[in-house]
């Protein structure tokens, strides 16, 4: 696992990954042939609405998913092997952390409370960059002051009650970072931060990529996010991909009409509520999902086909996938 | 204690609240001193805690505290009721009642400790294991546990004790297997509900194994709990051997035990009560302290669950 990935080249591929969950009221098709592939040294956006599988996705990536998720088909090669083909014993030991590693949306819960920070983040470094217990320490400080927090001294001696949440977050990465991943998935990740502290930390995710050429996986459902850090960005419905395309191409001409009508429902500023548009009913719930292309009965360009048949991703431009038979009459 | 009591040590809810808020906002204040702040609220508590730092301190100083050798025995002076000589009496054999209490202590304590150790790390082991495996490890663990606590308790122990000879160690392993369940439910359950927390999905995604999930994230977090079922437990390990001993297993003549002292005493209870009530409050106020104490810590470490 030790190849180097040249950056443009792709690092994830999810192929068609179809998973579903069995519940005491029945399957749950959680996910519908998702396709999905971040380059080395790229934020890949992944967006859609509470629901619409960003997370199980990420999950099934670090094969963290409990024990009623059931894989129906698909693969996700990572450098080329296939993580579904692993046991949890090879995922533990040469995929987590090493490889690709994952931090929460909540930063205030994600951080054992019994530990200073100094020990969680030396955990890490223990167990992936050196065994020596005096060098560990002194990483320790070079990680948090990578990750851009003051005082690195004062800050590794505190607890994690005693941290805002924007200083967790950071050193959650911080101990993600130290495992030398070269994968980041962050679901979610400054929800639950303040504005100006999101700004901050996003800043520091976007060095971490130009600098170090780091690959993350964005998952969240802010628009305002994903035009701030994203290069790509592929919009989720229902478990299944809508569209995948560059920021700008997808803010500027979005193809899918549920990719549309959520960059036109992001309020503006100065907009008042009563402009911006929303989009007429709500999630499916999976349990017994809409036949065919699953965001039919929400569309306003739907037609018969729609509702037999599950639309392909198709190339529509270069590096612009968009899975809808009717996408050029989206404007 | 009931609720009654607990409401008026606590005062209302709400005031309990506002405080809390005032504690949280005292930046430097640690999670240590908050516990204290709010055990010693509650004066029962306090009370608890007096009683059982004085009768460590009677245990470890008891040959300089006793003042009498609580092994002499004087055929002149049999069951005599308490005067200044004797506080608290003499026995049939003419001991000093109040110095074999004395030394009585070390035997109590010693007992409860060890029968809470050995119960302890039976329980908390299997308990660790049961929550962070679950499946069917879980399910024969947890039937073993049911199993257990359908026996009847002073028969299993009388029947432990009876087989594996007289002496104190039958005693602290009949006791211990009675009470090790407690011990197993509550570390179960405690590590399923940290089990959820999105810190252990990090470790998992840092490539944590098992082993240090459970050394480094579950056993430091739950150990509150634990440390709240010892010391509710004692008191139950303490009445269990006093029984047994009063039964006639356990520590044997001369040694000076409660359990056989209250035993003796109880013979002559008509004409001679002084012997029997005295070790009887050794016993109470030992349980009593216990209780309190468990009760002050387990509301001091869980200020939700504790309040209502």
């Amino acid at each position: 696992m030790a190849e180097k990935v040249a950056v443009g080249e792709p690092l994830l591929e999810i192929k068609d990954l179809k998973l579903e969950f069995i519940t005491e009221e029945g399957t749950v098709e959680a996910l519908d042939g998702v396709n999905l592939t971040v380059k080395k040294g790229e934020i890949h956006g992944l967006i859609g609405e509470t629901g619409c599988g960003k997370s199980v996705t990420s999950l099934a990536t670090l094969g963290l998913l409990d024990n009623n998720a059931r894989v129906r088909g698909g693969e996700i090669l990572y450098k080329g092997i296939d993580l579904l083909e692993l046991k949890e014993e090879e995922l533990r030991k040469g995929i987590r952390g090493n490889e690709i590693s994952m931090i929460f949306q909540n930063p205030s819960t994600s951080l054992n409370p019994v530990y200073d920070v100094g020990n969680q983040i030396r955990e890490s470094i223990l167990l992936y960059q050196t065994k020596d217990k005096k060098e560990a320490s002194r990483l320790v400080l070079s990680e948090l002051d990578r990750v851009k927090l003051p005082d690195p001294e004062d800050i590794s001696t505190k607890f994690p009650h005693e941290l805002s949440g924007g200083m967790k977050q950071r050193v959650m990465i911080a101990m993600m970072l130290a495992c030398q991943s070269n994968l980041l998935i962050a679901d979610e990740p400054t929800t639950a931060l303040d504005v100006s502290i999101q700004a901050q930390f996003l800043k520091v995710l976007k060095e971490l990529k130009e600098r170090e050429e780091l690959s993350i996986l964005y998952i969240t459902h802010d628009m305002a996010v994903v035009s701030e850090i994203c290069d790509v960005v592929t919009v989720m419905y229902g478990g299944q991909i809508a569209e995948t395309a560059d920021v700008h191409t997808l803010f500027k001409n979005p193809s899918h009409p549920y990719a549309k009508g959520l960059i036109y429902s992001v309020p503006g500023v100065m907009q008042s509520i009563d402009d911006f548009e929303t989009i007429p009913g709500t999630v499916p719930r999976l349990i017994s999902p809409p036949s065919g292309c699953r965001f039919h009965p929400r569309c306003e360009y739907a037609k018969k086909i729609c509702q037999k048949k599950k639309p392909e991703l198709e190339e529509i431009e270069k590096d612009h996938y968009v899975a809808c038979y009717f996408w050029e009459e989206v404007e | 204690m009931d609720d009654k009591d607990e409401g008026s040590f606590f005062g209302t809810g709400t005031e309990t609240l506002s405080e809390e808020i005032e504690d949280l906002k005292k930046k430097e204040t640690s999670q240590a001193q908050l516990v204290w702040k709010r055990f010693k609220r509650n004066k029962l508590a306090l009370v608890g805690a007096g009683i059982l730092i004085t009768l460590i301190i009677i245990a470890i100083f008891a040959p300089f505290i006793a003042p009498h050798d609580p092994y002499r025995t004087n055929t002149d002076r049999i069951r005599e009721d308490p005067s200044w000589d004797h506080p608290m009496g003499t026995d049939q054999v003419g001991r000093d009642t109040l110095s074999r209490l004395i030394f009585g202590t070390r035997i109590a304590l010693f007992i409860g400790l060890l029968i809470v150790a050995v119960s302890g790390s039976i329980g908390v082991t299997l308990g660790l294991i049961a929550g962070t495996y679950g499946g069917w490890v879980d399910e024969v663990i947890m039937r073993v546990v049911d199993t257990f606590l359908s026996f009847p308790v002073l028969i299993f122990a009388l029947a432990i004790s009876v087989a594996l000879g007289t002496g104190l160690y039958p005693v602290i392993i009949a006791v211990g297997l009675i009470i090790w369940t407690e011990f197993a439910r509550v570390t179960r359950g405690e590590v399923l509900s940290v089990k959820q927390e999105t810190y252990i999905e990090s470790a998992e995604a840092i490539g944590e194994n098992k082993r240090n999930i459970i050394l480094r994230y579950f056993l430091p977090n739950i150990l509150p709990s634990i440390v709240v079922v010892a010391t509710i437990q004692m008191p139950a390990a303490l009445l269990y051997s006093a029984t047994l001993n009063f039964l006639g297993i356990g520590a044997q003549p001369p040694t000076p035990s409660w359990g056989q002292m209250v035993r003796r005493g109880s013979e002559f209870m008509q004409f001679y009560p002084y012997l029997a009530i005295f070790a009887s409050l050794a016993i109470v106020i030992t349980v009593l302290g216990f209780n309190f104490m468990g009760d002050g810590l387990r509301d001091a470490l869980d200020p939700v669950r504790g309040g209502s």
